[in-house]
């Protein structure tokens, strides 16, 4: 499909519920023209308010601007109606037509699709696994095939932008896999920008390029993934599960301790073995209570990975803890310890010191935005 | 049998159905959709059918139907017909002593609409119109069923309002009740007998057809 040349999808939103909740959206950020986006926060922060107010589904009310490349969709005086934004939802419920079978459902879709040709049907049905559920009334479905069905729905209508309200929810661990994958594919093939909405940091890793943290309503300054997982300064890493995002190279697998051995900013890591072959770039989760520093290198230690770094940031945290900020290379860490610890060890900026990581404390992901990774029948190359 | 009866409630009970519908359904979607604080009185008016005695009804619109009235005057200058004691006399006072059985469930119809699955189908691509005949119709076919069949039933089955507006003309206003009535008052109870006993078993026929295919409507 030919490349695609624009913008990307910028957005502006300002809106009041008239609910009594007080509760207001400030929403300032820009897309990529390409690549997978999320915006990420907690429960209740705006995130799906924020998708309908992109796709036209909040009124025109407000003064709210919302532009995809040249194309204007909203601004004060100016609205073009959700059937004319050429945008496909896949909504929180699956919002699926229960008068209608499932084939039904997509065939809804594509009579009605933003642009001709895109993604074949049965290249969908066959990946996302329906190819036995087409004739089945929707009320029959699981929560899972629901999901799997509402995705199908929504890419047969060829949009020139995704929008996904937590795409994985309610699918199990294989096709969780599966279908992130076959995203991160669609969207290469496609070129078409995606965003996504989620609260679970391990959904983000998996397939997201670029990360816009939202908060209370309100959107904070966004970056790369790797980049904002370790902003010390944010609501993504101030919860508890606030983990590191690096990214090495596979070296090999010792199939004798069963572990795999991957090279990060020219240091060794280890981590329980992975299905990947060895070349391949890999994302790896560092989470920050898995990460403690010593000042010199221990020598007899079972922790077997050990990088020299920096401390560059601290920030403290609740109940006499502290997030540390550590520089390896040209790739950051964190480590969650507590506030006695970094008064011991004089752990101020700048000190150079040693990080421990367990090895079973590392999760390794195929990074799925390299390609040739696509799970499923069919050769989609 | 009163075929010529029969034949004319028949006829009385299609047109005013089919009239019903045409404005039921407009006005149960402003009804559903309005947020004017007048239209409390709109369905309290409509509702009227359903607490006044029919004879109420039909002294009513026997005033308005008379040719010194303004609306029965103004209609035999347009059409050259009288309304009182004619067919179309009895169609008007059908429809509004109908008006209830259509306009109620179609409200509650409009008012379920679920609004997600409208969204749904306008991101797809579908238009207004689009959504009004893919998505409005078939959410809404339970509530169209059940008030086509009420609104047909009912007329059939109406009696003081047809009295009164109609009288008691054959193949003009003698719908089935009137010559129930009739049959009554001459003491001819073996064709009260026939008229009754086939009336209440097409409507328990009638009533028992509209609330399974509602349960089978209902399944989704």
């Amino acid at each position: 499909m030919s490349g695609r040349r624009g913008a990307g999808l910028s957005v502006n939103l300002r809106q009041c519920f008239a609910d009594g909740s007080g509760f207001e959206l400030r929403a300032d950020f820009e897309c990529p023209p390409t690549g997978i986006s999320a915006l990420f926060g907690a429960t209740g922060s705006g995130k799906t308010t924020a998708l309908h107010c992109i796709a036209g589904l909040c009124g025109r009310s407000g003064v709210s601007r919302v532009q995809l490349d040249n194309e204007l969709w909203q601004a004060p005086g100016h609205w073009l109606p959700p059937h004319r934004r050429r945008v496909g939802v896949v909504f929180q419920g699956s919002r699926l037509f229960p008068w209608i079978s499932v084939e039904g459902n997509l065939r809804f879709a594509l009579r009605r699709r933003h642009q001709a040709d895109g993604i074949p049907k049965a290249e969908l049905i066959s990946v996302l696994g329906l190819e036995s559920l087409l004739r089945r009334p929707v009320w029959q479905l699981s929560g899972g095939e629901q999901r799997r069905v509402a995705l199908a729905r929504a890419l047969c209508s060829n949009p020139q932008l995704l929008l996904l309200d937590e795409p994985l929810t309610g699918l199990d661990a294989t096709w969780r896999r599966r279908v992130s994958a076959y995203l991160c594919h669609w969207q290469r093939i496609t070129q078409v920008p995606v965003l996504l909405v989620s609260h679970q940091f391990e959904e983000l890793l998996r397939m997201v390029d670029y990360v816009i943290p939202l908060h209370a309503g309100t959107t904070l300054a966004a970056g790369d993934l790797a980049a904002q997982s370790v902003q010390i300064d944010t609501p993504l890493t101030s919860a508890e599960s606030a983990a590191a995002v690096l990214e090495g190279k596979l070296l090999r697998h010792d199939n004798h301790f069963a572990l795999s051995e991957l090279c990060v900013e020219g240091h060794t890591l280890w981590l329980a073995r992975l299905p990947e072959t060895p070349g391949q770039t890999l994302r790896l989760l560092v989470p920050a209570c898995d990460v403690s520093v010593c000042l010199e290198a221990p020598r007899s230690t079972s922790v077997l990975n050990v990088l020299p770094a920096t401390v560059v940031g601290r920030r403290p945290l609740e109940r006499g803890m502290v997030l540390l900020r550590l520089r390896l290379g040209e790739q950051y860490l964190l480590s969650r310890l507590s506030r006695k610890s970094e008064e011991l060890l004089e752990l101020r900026v700048g000190r150079a010191v040693y990080a421990q990581i367990k090895t079973t404390a590392l999760y390794g992901y195929g990074d799925l935005r390299q390609g040739g990774h696509i799970v499923g029948e069919g050769d989609h190359s | 049998m009163d075929w010529i009866a029969l034949l004319l409630t028949l006829k009385l009970a299609a047109i005013s159905t089919l009239i019903l519908l045409l404005i039921g359904l407009p006005l149960a979607a402003w009804l559903a959709a309005s947020r004017w604080p007048g239209r409390s009185v709109v369905e309290a008016l409509v509702a009227l059918p359903l607490v006044l005695p029919p004879t109420v009804i039909g002294f009513y619109l026997l005033l308005a139907l008379s040719p010194n009235s303004w609306f029965g005057g103004s209609w035999e200058q347009l059409t050259g017909q009288r309304l009182a004691f004619s067919f179309t006399g009895l169609v008007i006072g059908s429809v509004l002593y109908s008006l209830p059985f259509v306009v109620q469930p179609l409200q509650q119809g409009f008012e379920r609409l679920p609004q997600s699955l409208l969204e749904a189908a306008a991101v797809l691509g579908a238009t207004p119109v689009d959504r009004l005949f893919s998505v409005v119709l078939p959410l809404l076919a339970p509530s169209l069923l059940m008030a086509t069949v009420l609104g047909f039933a009912h007329t059939v089955g109406e009696f003081g309002v047809v009295l009164l507006v109609g009288g008691n003309i054959p193949g003009e206003t003698r719908v089935l009740s009137i010559a129930l009535f009739d049959h009554i008052e001459t003491l001819d109870y073996a064709a009260a007998h026939r008229l009754a006993g086939s009336l209440l078993l097409c409507s328990l026929l009638l009533l028992t057809l509209l609330y399974s295919q509602r349960r089978r409507l209902r399944l989704w």
